[in-house]
């Protein structure tokens, strides 16, 4: 392999994990509080609030449901308002983010699902307010749940982030769409492939290290 | 005795709604609990009993009827109002109900957190109260490594963590064995008689209510069939449902106890 293919393949690499890690970072920002919402106000819930609840739901499933390469397309002006660009990694990450985030609203909104009611029941009778609730029984006890989620979204996310090749992303994707596809370059389809692989792997691997350190109920 | 009420129901009714089913579980309830009692709800399951003790603190919403805590009528009170006097009302769970994800400490510091004491008190709070359920070497160990009788031990540290006046005890004992329940039933006297604390136990085993209430109220159908003394209901029962409640918890003495 050439010296001028190894740099291209590093920079690949670097970019995939640039958006990856920006676009997750992002989504969550945005995902963990709108899966709060949807949680919280559930028939249920500590703030039940159907017009919330409906509205946010219906919104998340909208975007959900589109397709991540249509939704890349269909978000363009959206995309250059935001980067002032439609091509490379940065521009990249305005799309990657609106597929994210109702994905980890909804990841985060099944990781919440998990908290016993029982234990949401005690922290009331304590006279705990909901926003206590939240961010001192909620969060916390979901939190390897939540790790969990997050990586199967860093791996969901950095998926995405190789589609976005195809309309002129950066990244690994990108390296093998050009060579790959338009080259048939096989064998650099394949590292960028076997790349991928281990990159997904490595997070997965890291995810379920740190859940295993932070879960007290496996702590014999 | 004291003849001063803690806690008055009026004619508490709660029913819950679902597609084609209306279930009546707490059916026009009034009874009053003196402060500084042990007070004792007991009925078979599906009684309605755990229902009632939600209402005390209104985890459950009446449908009709007014629960007064001394002479604040909760149905009527500010969410920020209510959140204050639930802090006056310790409760305790069959499930323990214990944060699992933080150790004991953290579980009794929770509720002085959620009071806004301030960090040099919680340290000494918890000391106190670690002492005082005889668990002081188990300050850092975690929820998943504790027994049921230590989990619930916690639970009651935890629940008198804010000096309530008032305990509620839902099924606290049931998911314990015979001598666990024992001693948690004997800490739980233990903290009447040094507190002075109004505790409401809610339990389906007659024998419970025998060795820890002054007063007790026998619920069928969601309705108060009986109410009185411990002894007297014990010596001369007079509905069905204590005769039923002391027969089969007799009956399950001769067979030798839970096994």
């Amino acid at each position: 392999m050439s010296q001028s293919m190894i740099q291209l393949l590093w920079t690949g690499i670097v970019e995939s994990l640039y958006m990856t890690l920006v676009s997750t970072l992002i989504a969550y920002v945005i995902g963990i509080p709108l899966g709060v919402a949807v949680y919280v106000t559930d028939e249920n819930g500590i703030c039940r609030n159907r017009l919330v609840h409906t509205v946010t739901g219906v919104a998340i499933n909208l975007v959900r449901s589109v397709p991540f390469l249509i939704l890349l397309v269909a978000i363009l002006p959206l995309t250059r308002l935001i980067a002032g660009t439609t091509i490379g990694s940065r521009a990249t990450i305005v799309p990657l983010v609106v597929a994210a985030a109702p994905y980890v609203a909804r990841m985060a909104e099944s990781s919440l699902k998990e908290v016993d009611a029982g234990v949401i029941e005690a922290a009331q009778a304590m006279g705990s307010s909901p926003l206590q609730i939240i961010y001192k029984v909620l969060i916390p006890e979901a939190k390897p749940s939540l790790l969990v989620g997050a990586t199967i979204s860093i791996a969901t996310i950095l998926g995405y982030s190789a589609m976005a090749g195809f309309v002129g992303g950066g990244g690994l994707g990108a390296i093998a769409i050009n060579y790959g596809y338009y080259r048939y370059d096989g064998e650099t389809m394949l590292i960028t492939v076997a790349l991928l692989v281990a990159i997904v792997q490595l997070f997965q691997e890291a995810g379920a290290r740190l859940v295993r350190k932070i879960d007290k109920r496996i702590h014999e | 005795m004291e003849q001063e009420t803690m806690i008055r129901f009026e004619h508490v009714s709660k029913h819950f709604h679902s597609k084609n089913l209306d279930v009546h579980a707490v059916n026009d309830v009034s009874l009053e609990i003196r402060k500084g009692e042990i007070f004792g709800i007991i009925g078979f399951s599906g009684a309605g009993k755990s229902t009632l003790v939600r209402c005390i603190n209104l985890l459950e919403r009446p449908t009709e009827g007014k629960v007064f805590f001394r002479d604040t009528n909760l149905c009527e009170v500010s969410p920020k109002t209510l959140r204050e006097i639930r802090q006056k009302m310790g409760m305790i769970f069959q499930q323990f109900n214990l944060l699992e994800q933080r150790d004991v400490k953290g579980n009794i510091c929770y509720p002085l957190e959620i009071a806004g004491v301030k960090w040099a008190d919680r340290k000494r709070r918890i000391d106190e109260l670690l002492e005082l359920v005889d668990l002081t070497d188990k300050a850092d160990a975690w929820p998943s490594q504790l027994s049921g009788g230590q989990k619930q031990r916690v639970a009651i540290a935890r629940a008198l963590a804010t000096d309530p006046e008032v305990l509620l005890c839902d099924e606290a004992t049931s998911a314990l064995d015979p001598i666990t329940t024992r001693s948690i039933l004997e800490l739980l006297k233990r903290i009447h008689e040094s507190r002075g604390v109004t505790i409401v136990v809610i339990t389906h085993e007659m024998r419970v209510a025998q060795q820890i209430c002054d007063r007790i109220a026998v619920m069928n159908h969601g309705e108060v069939a009986e109410i009185g003394a411990t002894r007297d209901i014990f010596a001369n029962p007079r509905s069905d449902t204590a005769k039923k409640l002391i027969r089969s918890d007799l009956g399950g003495e001769r067979g030798g106890g839970e096994l």
